[in-house]
């Protein structure tokens, strides 16, 4: 080898290695939604989570990481009241393959925390998995810090959990569920659960509210357990005759497209539900023309 | 033990306390004695006692009380036949045929705390007043102990509601004493009264539930007895007064084996053994336990009175998931807030006086912050006298409690035309108690579509959760009793 094919070798190696680390994602194939279907719900979780990028992308090592499932009603796993254990003991597993240095795993509940935390089988699944899981009891101004909102529709102020304000990486892992006053309960009516406010007066201007909270907080992956939806009577279900089984999980680095595309499993448009069409006016994320792949494992 | 062992003082020991004066031996002599067994019971059973309460604060326990269940007063005055109440019942019983009071000295979780205050307060019984107190007391009701009146009266509260049981029953108290509850509170300063005159006031002259294993002691297997006497009163100490030392006879009735003369008898006289049939019973006794018998009979006649002037008051109160029968929940339920203390949600509190003295410290549900969860029936699984009935939890979930209504002048879509439907989201009812109905407004000048909710009677159990999230201040949904 010459000398000059040497060091043309040596700098175009090195050259595609300072490009990979200034644009890392360039080049390669993701997503901003992926949908993956299959009874293996783990594997569906961090298969999803690839197709948006991979877990280390939103995880970096020593990260402190916040996982907020759905954990609001005192019923069994099975009802899918709340989100599947097994997959929020998935998210967990996955940040602390990426290096996490602590996962908390919390929610504020409707119903009494304990008990819901229990029943729902989160409590166990998270910690079993490493995290710490907390239970939200009474809304003190220690845990809670005021935030404001910028072009906030209806909530200018508002209380956040300040876990989440300090932690690094925010997962939002709801679960896909109809919603008698919001239509459909997915990842951005999730996030009423990291409010200390009384949330009863949300329901005044819910669309507007959930769709501010949302430009205040943002998540920066979101988990969608749809892996047996909601269609009747939710929030709170209560039978299994009300859930249809579609053994899917859709991951999103953005909430508003995560929403659109689980809306999509109900046969709803996205533009149809207030808060999600706000979303899109707002610009917290598209609702349509995001590129998605289907995934059967 | 030789007497002259008593004026043995090692050097050691008289540095570490001056009043004891006991050897070395002797210490190992009293570790082995029967009386530091007693000690380990109390300390144990009240342990047992404090670890239930504390389990029951946690909304996962679903341990009953078992001082409760094991209750032969109860069992008496509610006579409910079900095996969980009757074994455990017969089963004490038995072991007082035998034993003779053992519960009152070696279990009762309330007689050890009463122990412990008597030990805190012995310089306060020195007391001039108290000291007279005192010998007023023995002089006018050691005879014939208002216990066994109490008892009396008790007894027929068989036949007739309220049960006035609640107010003399030491396990009910030492819960209410843990609740931290303004009664319990009160109690224990009226505990620490009764200490400072006499120990075991409570025990010797109120407690019904002692008299009635007083009663079975009389014809226990093994009494104790005095058989030689050196005329020393060194054993005149009997914290029960049991002990008739000018006759050489001990009360059985009275007697809660605490062993306390143990060591103190320089010719050991007493004997705790199977009762000789040749004995004589001293007149006195007799006489006394005749003039008991009036007592017991006399308070048999006075609950019998007030039955008569028993009127039960009618109340709007909302009880506990499962009560459907509210004259049966109130002749049952001992007032003993376990089920306060266990509710996960805290929603149980506790009447006052407003209810009648019928109502006095029963449990009533308020849906301030919380309603009854739908899938929770701890107080049910907690009751020791089964006030609450147990239920499946599929029956539990259709049992009404009450029912919610909707007041349209505070509700905000009726009176403000503002959507809001929190109560119909939380409805926990599988098929939705409540319901909407969609109508389309012109508010402003413009077409909005307004969500009415709807309460349907059939479905809704008035669990109370609409109106613990109601956004409205003073709840424009709130639950009745039907």
């Amino acid at each position: 080898m010459k000398r000059r094919d040497f060091l043309k070798a040596v700098f175009s190696t090195a050259f595609y290695f300072a490009v990979r680390k200034v644009l890392p994602y360039q080049q390669s194939d993701f997503y901003d939604v992926g949908v993956v279907r299959g009874n293996d719900y783990e594997k569906a979780v961090s298969e999803a989570i690839k197709l948006v990028g991979g877990i280390n992308k939103y995880v970096k090592p020593g990260d402190i990481v916040v996982v907020k499932p759905n954990i609001a009603w005192n019923s069994s796993p099975e009802l899918k009241a709340n989100t599947d254990p097994v997959i929020v003991r998935a998210i967990v597993h996955l940040c602390f393959q990426a290096l996490a240095s602590k996962v908390y795993v919390f929610d504020r509940a409707c119903n009494n925390p304990k008990l819901t935390y229990v029943t729902s089988g989160i409590a166990e699944a998270a910690q079993s998995a490493g995290a710490k899981v907390l239970y939200v009891n009474n809304v003190s101004g220690k845990l809670y810090r005021k935030i404001s909102i910028k072009d906030a529709a209806f909530l200018k102020e508002t209380t956040v959990n300040n876990l989440i304000l300090e932690s690094d990486v925010f997962i939002n892992a709801p679960v896909a569920k109809h919603h008698s006053s919001a239509g459909l309960t997915i990842g951005m009516k999730n996030l009423m659960g990291i409010t200390g406010d009384n949330r009863s007066h949300w329901h005044r201007q819910l669309h507007e509210s959930i769709s501010d909270i949302n430009i205040g907080v943002k998540s920066h992956l979101t988990v969608v357990d749809a892996t047996n939806i909601m269609f009747k009577n939710g929030p709170t279900g209560g039978r299994t005759e009300y859930l249809k089984r579609l053994d899917t999980v859709i991951a999103s680095s953005n909430v508003a497209s995560a929403d659109a595309e689980t809306a999509g499993l109900f046969g709803i448009e996205p533009r149809k539900i207030k808060y999600i069409k706000q979303a899109y006016e707002k610009g917290i994320g598209k609702i349509e023309g995001y590129s998605r792949k289907v995934f059967t494992i | 033990m030789t007497p002259g062992t008593f004026s043995w003082i090692s050097p050691q020991q008289s540095t570490v306390s001056t009043s004891c004066s006991t050897g070395i031996d002797d210490m190992k002599k009293r570790l082995k004695s029967i009386k530091t067994f007693r000690i380990i019971s109390q300390v144990l059973f009240f342990g047992v006692f404090v670890f239930i309460f504390v389990r029951s604060l946690d909304p996962f326990s679903i341990i009953t009380n078992p001082f409760l269940r094991l209750d032969p007063l109860i069992f008496l005055t509610h006579l409910s036949f079900q095996l969980k109440i009757i074994l455990p019942v017969v089963g004490v019983l038995i072991l007082t045929f035998i034993m003779g009071r053992f519960f009152c000295g070696w279990v009762c979780p309330l007689g050890a705390v009463i122990e412990g205050l008597d030990l805190l307060l012995r310089p306060l019984r020195k007391l001039k007043p108290f000291k007279r107190g005192s010998d007023f007391l023995k002089r006018w009701l050691l005879n014939t102990p208002p216990s066994w009146f109490i008892l009396g009266a008790v007894i027929v509260t068989l036949f007739f509601t309220p049960p006035i049981l609640q107010f003399f029953h030491p396990n009910v108290w030492i819960i209410r004493m843990f609740s931290l509850s303004a009664s319990g509170i009160t109690f224990t300063g009226f505990l620490f009264l009764c200490s400072a005159i006499s120990r075991r006031l409570w025990c010797k002259y109120i407690c019904p539930l002692g008299a009635l294993y007083g009663i079975a002691a009389k014809c226990s297997l093994f009494k104790l007895s005095i058989t030689k006497c050196s005329e020393c009163k060194r054993c005149d100490t009997c914290p029960m007064e049991a002990a008739d030392y000018s006759a050489h006879h001990i009360n059985s009735h009275q007697c809660i084996l605490c062993f306390d003369y143990e060591y103190r008898c320089p010719v050991e006289g007493f004997q705790f053994k199977i009762r000789s049939t040749t004995g004589p019973l001293p007149d006195e006794s007799r006489r006394r336990f005749l003039k008991a018998g009036v007592v017991v009979a006399a308070g048999l006649v006075l609950g019998t009175v007030f039955s008569f002037f028993d009127k039960t008051v009618k109340t709007r109160l909302l009880r506990p998931p499962g009560v459907v029968n509210e004259p049966m929940f109130i002749e049952r339920c001992l007032r003993c807030f376990q089920c306060v203390e266990s509710c996960p949600n805290k929603i149980i509190k506790i009447t006052g006086l407003e209810g009648g003295l019928s109502n006095l410290f029963t449990p009533h549900l308020e849906f301030q912050e919380y309603g009854c969860d739908y899938n929770c029936q701890v107080c049910q699984l907690v009751c020791p006298n089964f006030a609450i009935p147990m239920q499946s939890l599929q029956e539990k979930q259709l049992t009404k409690i009450g029912l919610a209504s909707i007041d349209e002048s505070l509700c905000l879509v009726y009176a403000e035309d503002t959507n809001c439907l929190v109560c119909e989201e939380f409805c926990p009812i599988p098929q939705k108690a409540i319901k909407f109905v969609e109508k389309k407004k012109a508010v402003n000048g413009e077409i909005i579509v307004l969500k009415y909710p709807v309460v349907y009677s059939t479905l809704c159990i008035g669990c109370g959760i609409c109106e613990a999230v109601c956004p409205v201040m003073s709840k424009a949904i709130k639950v009745f009793k039907v």
